[in-house]
């Protein structure tokens, strides 16, 4: 279903009509579905990409905040692989290394491990020695915005879940709370099982309809 | 794009049908906004920071605390110079913070104390910025050192607040709300870089590093081997600190400090929409005209659920770790097991 195709069925479940509506904004429809399209996204991580990261020398930690650009908005990192090693980078924890070589920050080296500070900062242990070598790193990320054209990224076995969080979203303005609640459970049940079927690709069937 | 706290607001707002402010003001939706952010980082322990308590006889931008928020170089705080004076000039010794003797680091690190006949006396006790939640990983001289009690501190040696060496463990508990204590008291100075000039931003990055410049002009951007400290994630190097002789301390901490209706959230934008959420359930919970608690257990549950996801994120690699055996336990808490009698010694077996 494309985004003007979710728009007009928000608008029918409303009682509103798409061409001129009364209630309810053609803004603020779009906000909502581009709201539950980020939320869905976010909550699934169905969105994997992967970036390659230059290598700089001494380098302790990576911001995962600028490293990509303004347009790629990471929600967490995945795996790491050094494409000069080609080896992947394994995970860690400060803790871990804290019990081999006390002082782990000074070692220098091509990258084999991989560890996270915070939601912020990545680090490729043990550091380069000069600014050369990239990791291939994988991501979960958000997707871009819809135009009206445009499909969710997902199979659209789960796009109403698109449409079940825009009412969760428009109705509790309008004074229906109830309708809102039982909207919103619609769209974590689409959730829940966009979420199955990305967890375990290939083994889970899609959702046909709703559940 | 960051998320403001207006942007915030008025997104809140929105979803209360009040947009002339008739059932919930301003300062209160703040105020809410302002919970569930510091809610947020505690949480979560997504904001990861650094910060130095350094080795250097201790100095004073300001003398009383509501100054603080008027500095740009925030040396700490302090009411009396020399040590002496705790009791003398100030009414109550439970006022008196210091003694602090310079405003400047260089003065201490360039000798000029020394020359001037002061005190170079290194404190064990430091302050941590209000912002902090919770201590990760303090180090000495980059090796990873344990946060012990004071009953331990005292097994260990009785005189710990008075003997001299390196850094071997921290002391929080009865210092005061962020104070900690170094054990043993620092018995060197830290190390300092020399840097040209006493203020203003880094010009030559070759006073700090050996590595090969990139770029030809302008101001340095990134030092090999350090790490951007503070809430901004980037900007330009303004203090550079060397790890010898020095105690480090990886922390957990709040986000940056909403000063102004402009200043963007240091949290992901679909983090903020759980905050979002935060605010809702909080107004929507405000015995009145307006309450709905069917609307603020809703958003109450998205919340949670938002949070949760976040918190699950930081430790997600964590999690997929492939340790090693006794890994975990790499940092000593307290000594060797005491020795004791062997088992059966007193008990009458047939």
């Amino acid at each position: 279903m494309t985004k003007a195709e979710l728009r007009a069925d928000v608008y029918r479940r409303l009682e509103e009509v798409t061409g001129s509506p009364v209630y309810v904004s053609q803004a603020d429809v779009d906000d909502a579905l581009h709201d539950g399209y980020l939320e869905i996204s976010d909550a699934t991580e169905w969105r994997e990409v992967y970036r390659t990261v230059d290598l700089c020398a001494s380098r302790p930690y990576y911001d995962l905040r600028t490293l990509f650009g303004a347009d790629l908005v990471v929600l967490r990192p995945l795996g790491a692989f050094h494409e000069d090693t080609n080896r992947w980078l394994t995970p860690i924890s400060p803790r871990d290394l804290d019990g081999g070589y006390a002082r782990w920050e000074q070692v220098i080296g091509p990258p084999d491990r991989l560890f996270t500070r915070g939601l912020f900062w990545i680090a490729y242990y043990p550091a380069i020695g000069s600014d050369s070598g990239t990791v291939k790193q994988y991501l979960a990320v958000l997707p871009d915005a819809l135009d009206d054209e445009d499909a969710p990224g997902f199979d659209e076995d789960y796009h109403p879940a698109l449409v079940e969080y825009a009412l969760a979203e428009i109705l509790p303005q309008i004074g229906e709370v109830t309708a809102a609640v039982a909207a919103w459970d619609a769209y974590t049940a689409y959730e829940r099982a966009l979420a199955a079927h990305m967890q375990n690709r290939g083994s889970v069937a899609r959702q046909h309809g709703y559940q | 794009m960051a998320i403001s706290k207006r942007d915030l607001r008025v997104m809140v707002r929105r979803r209360l049908n009040d947009a002339d402010a008739t059932f919930w003001s301003d300062s209160e939706i703040d105020q809410y906004l302002l919970a569930g952010y510091r809610l947020w980082a505690r949480r979560t322990r997504a904001i990861w920071d650094l910060h130095y308590a350094e080795n250097l006889p201790r100095g004073m931008s300001y003398t009383a605390p509501f100054e603080a928020d008027l500095v740009d170089f925030d040396y700490g705080q302090a009411n009396f110079t020399a040590a002496f004076e705790r009791r003398l000039f100030l009414e109550d010794e439970g006022d008196a913070v210091g003694p602090a003797n310079h405003t400047v680091p260089f003065e201490a690190i360039n000798g000029h104390l020394s020359d001037a006949g002061a005190s170079t006396a290194i404190p064990a006790t430091a302050d941590l910025p209000p912002t902090v939640t919770e201590i990760d990983r303090p180090l000495w001289d980059q090796r990873a050192i344990p946060v012990i009690t004071p009953r331990e501190a005292q097994a260990r040696d009785s005189r710990y607040e008075l003997t001299e060496g390196e850094v071997y463990a921290l002391v929080t508990e009865g210092q005061g709300v962020r104070t900690i204590r170094k054990v043993r008291v620092p018995a060197m100075m830290a190390d300092a870089y020399t840097v040209e000039g006493s203020w203003g931003i880094l010009r030559r990055p070759t006073d700090v590093t050996t590595g090969t410049v990139t770029g030809t002009w302008g101001c340095p951007r990134r030092l090999p081997g350090h790490h951007p400290m503070g809430s901004e994630a980037f900007g330009l190097p303004r203090r550079v600190y060397r790890d010898g002789k020095n105690v480090r301390i990886e922390h957990w901490g709040e986000g940056r400090a909403l000063d102004t209706d402009a200043t963007p959230l240091e949290v992901p934008d679909r983090a903020a929409v759980g905050l979002r959420d935060y605010v809702l359930s909080r107004c929507y919970q405000k015995a009145g005209p307006a309450q709905d608690l069917k609307l603020s257990a809703h958003y109450e549950a998205r919340w949670q659920r938002s949070v949760t996801r976040w918190a699950a994120r930081v430790t997600a690699q964590q999690r997929n770790r492939v340790s090693r055996m006794g890994g975990a336990t790499a940092v000593q808490r307290s000594g060797p097991p005491r020795p004791q009698l062997p088992w059966t010694f007193g008990v009458v077996v047939r």
